[in-house]
């Protein structure tokens, strides 16, 4: 099968690769592949020859899954497609909350914590503390990690960028204590464009796409955060030459009723995509629908190929 | 809604063609709550419903908790024009379309007010900073607050059926367990002693609580910790108020007069999640009473015997049909143990995707008409 997608030249911009930051923080909407395209974008890094670390935030184990790490935990385990490069730890918003509340002299209370339920008042009570402990945890790891890279698989959430906006969300509101503290290291991680970028993943239809263009600008114009490229996923990719047309001819109705299916199908797709070309002005990288599940290694594999030589074409 | 009857036999089913669809639904429930995860299309299904049942005659309002704007654009709304007061999007006969937009800020505000013993009690809550957390911040709250506004809606005159889109949370079952959650926020130990609300030697465990909640103060800031005890002091008053609600709503969802509509896509991944949805109704004593499948490719493949697919497959300018045809199959094969599953009362709506994304009215009539029933055999681009 021919996975490159057919669009025009034109529409190629250009497409620097991404270790203009240590950490890759992959956000979209719940449906778009956000999932997909960070174990993709990791692959893609390891066919380079980096060694790159997975951080899998959410909880859903959705990335450990598609990568194949049976028991993600705190601590980075081997990536079985590439056990040598490729290393990926889970982080869960309430083992890193008792981790912070331990590093902050409640170490010995932390049971006591949990059980009376404590743990549920501080998060509920503490603006934001959920995402800002996380957040910590991902900045202690990208400064202490060896890797080349750090591919983040966002939250997922209603909004792509409830959980980028937390600290700044807190600043306006806290006046005080530790967790401006946290929060003001978390702004200030995010907003170093040298350690940590976001990269936005959208669909090519127009409701993705639309939503695409407003959560880049809040991000880079509100939250002062640096974006990556933008990653058009599951594009369909282009055909040969048309069937021939015979009427009455049963076999060559079902053929052209496909073609032109799949034809109106680009073409929409790309109407699309050059709307998003002339909103924003950010490179763009296209990933094909392969029509494999995408748990499918093989589909994975290929991805990461053509990620790859999308990345080496760059300027 | 009755009790979930469940089934061991898998069927096949087939419903293209089958002339009611949904209708039976829309035209005999009062409130009808969509399930499903993100990207599956939604918001789309529940617009779709809600005007159908306009359609059919009745007065519904659709309410979105999806902070995006997709149902305004699905139904050809400008962006932005949605918002928390319902909107009358248009009429055909005595049939309404209304739409609203969940903020749950204002429905939060609202319901404080409303079991507030006195104005300044309300002005209290609403300006305290830990209730401003709960209400934009602590998971399950909007879809707690999506549920206070289809109680809301669901006693409004202005409307026959609600249709509930939720939100695409982490926590699929959170509509169903948000308003019991909250309430449980009340049970909890700490915020009994917080406020003294215990039985027992009360001072000597109240002082042992507070020093201890004076180290964790020392972590998160004392603020924090201050903000918490007055809010829950404060809310004392209400909770009566909001005990009563979250059972009034559950019962309303567990009743006749309430129906779900599992929403899920072909794929292998978000099939999963449908299932885990599916367990998690069964596990509430509750079953879906009609699944969506949305966005299902076409196969124009069909009408050919296995030979003629074949010698199709062979001629030049084959790769589409090879294309459609092969994901048809896989969708199939995705959604078979799902379909199976489903109990014998429950509707299957099948929709197949367009070649453009449904994001103007000609997409949503598309979705409208399959929900009403009609399934085009192969549908036009």
């Amino acid at each position: 099968m021919d996975l490159t997608p057919d669009l025009p030249a034109s529409h190629v911009g250009p497409t620097p690769g991404f270790q203009a930051s240590k950490v890759v923080i992959v956000a979209g909407k719940g449906g778009v592949g956000k999932t997909t395209v960070a174990a993709t974008l990791g692959l893609a890094a390891a066919d380079s020859d980096q060694s790159v670390l997975f951080l899998e935030v959410d909880g859903t184990g959705a990335l450990s899954s598609a990568l194949g790490v049976p028991e993600p935990g705190p601590e980075p385990s081997p990536v079985p497609h590439d056990p040598r490069r490729l290393r990926l730890a889970a982080i869960r918003p309430q083992e890193a909350l008792t981790g912070y509340l331990g590093e902050h002299g409640l170490q010995r209370l932390t049971g006591r914590l949990l059980r009376t339920g404590m743990l549920d008042l501080v998060a509920t009570a503490t603006p934001g503390i959920r995402d800002l402990v996380v957040l910590g945890r991902i900045r202690q790891l990208a400064e202490r990690d060896p890797a080349d890279l750090v591919v983040v698989d966002a939250p997922a959430a209603g909004h792509a960028i409830s959980f980028l906006r937390t600290p700044a969300d807190v600043l306006d509101m806290v006046r005080d204590g530790p967790i401006l503290r946290q929060a003001h290291l978390a702004a200030d991680f995010l907003a170093d464009s040298r350690l940590c970028s976001v990269s936005l993943v959208t669909l090519p239809q127009v409701t993705p796409i639309r939503e695409l263009i407003e959560t880049a600008y809040a991000i880079e114009e509100d939250l002062g955060v640096a974006l990556g490229p933008v990653i058009l996923n599951a594009v369909e990719p282009g055909l040969g030459d048309p069937p021939e047309e015979l009427v009455g001819d049963p076999v060559a109705e079902a053929l052209v009723a496909a073609d032109r299916w799949i034809r109106a199908r680009i073409e929409a797709e790309t109407r699309h995509s050059a709307d998003l070309l002339e909103d924003l002005a950010l490179p763009l990288l296209r990933l094909p629908r392969t029509d494999l599940p995408p748990d499918d290694p093989r589909a994975l594999a290929s991805l990461a190929a053509l990620l790859a030589s999308q990345l080496r074409v760059a300027p | 809604m009755t009790g979930t009857t469940s089934t061991s036999q898998p069927r096949e089913r087939t419903v293209t063609g089958s002339s009611t669809g949904l209708d039976e639904l829309v035209l005999s429930r009062k409130v009808i709550v969509c399930l499903g995860s993100g990207g599956v299309g939604k918001t789309t299904v529940s617009a779709s419903l809600a005007r159908r049942a306009a359609t059919l005659g009745r007065r519904a309002v659709v309410i979105t908790v999806d902070p995006a704007r997709r149902l305004g654009d699905a139904m050809g709304l400008e962006s932005g024009s949605l918002g928390p007061e319902p909107r009358l999007i248009g009429h055909t006969g005595p049939g309404e379309l209304w739409a609203t937009m969940l903020d749950p800020r204002a429905t939060f505000d609202r319901v404080v007010a409303e079991h507030s013993p006195d104005p300044a009690t309300r002005a209290r809550i609403t300006s305290n900073n830990f209730y401003r957390n709960l209400a934009e911040g602590l998971s399950g709250t909007q879809e707690y607050l999506a549920t206070e506004e289809l109680f809301a809606l669901q006693d409004d005159p202005r409307f026959d059926l609600v249709v509930v889109d939720t939100p695409p949370s982490g926590n699929a079952m959170d509509v169903l367990d948000a308003p019991g959650r909250l309430v449980r926020l009340f049970d909890n130990r700490v915020y009994r002693l917080l406020t003294g609300r215990t039985s027992g030697p009360v001072k000597v465990v109240t002082r042992a609580a507070h020093r201890f909640v004076r180290l964790v103060a020392s972590a998160v800031g004392a603020g924090v910790v201050d903000d918490a005890i007055e809010f829950f002091t404060l809310f004392e008053d209400l909770e009566a108020g909001f005990r009563a609600r979250a059972s009034t709503v559950r019962e309303i969802l567990s009743g006749d007069l309430a129906a779900f509509v599992l929403v899920a896509s072909p794929r292998r991944d978000t099939v999963r999640e449908a299932e885990q949805l599916l367990d998690g109704l069964e596990e509430r004593r509750l079953h879906p009473d009609a699944l969506v499948v949305n966005l299902l490719h076409p196969d124009p493949s069909i009408p050919l015997t296995p030979e003629q697919l074949e010698e199709a497959l062979d001629r030049p300018g084959a790769e589409a049909l090879r294309r459609l045809h092969r994901r048809a199959r896989a969708e199939r094969l995705a959604t078979g143990e799902l379909i199976s599953r489903l109990p014998p009362q429950s509707r299957l709506v099948r929709i197949p995707i367009l070649p453009d994304d449904v994001h103007d009215s000609s997409g949503l009539d598309h979705v409208t008409r399959c929900l009403g029933g009609a399934y085009p055999a192969t549908p036009s681009p």
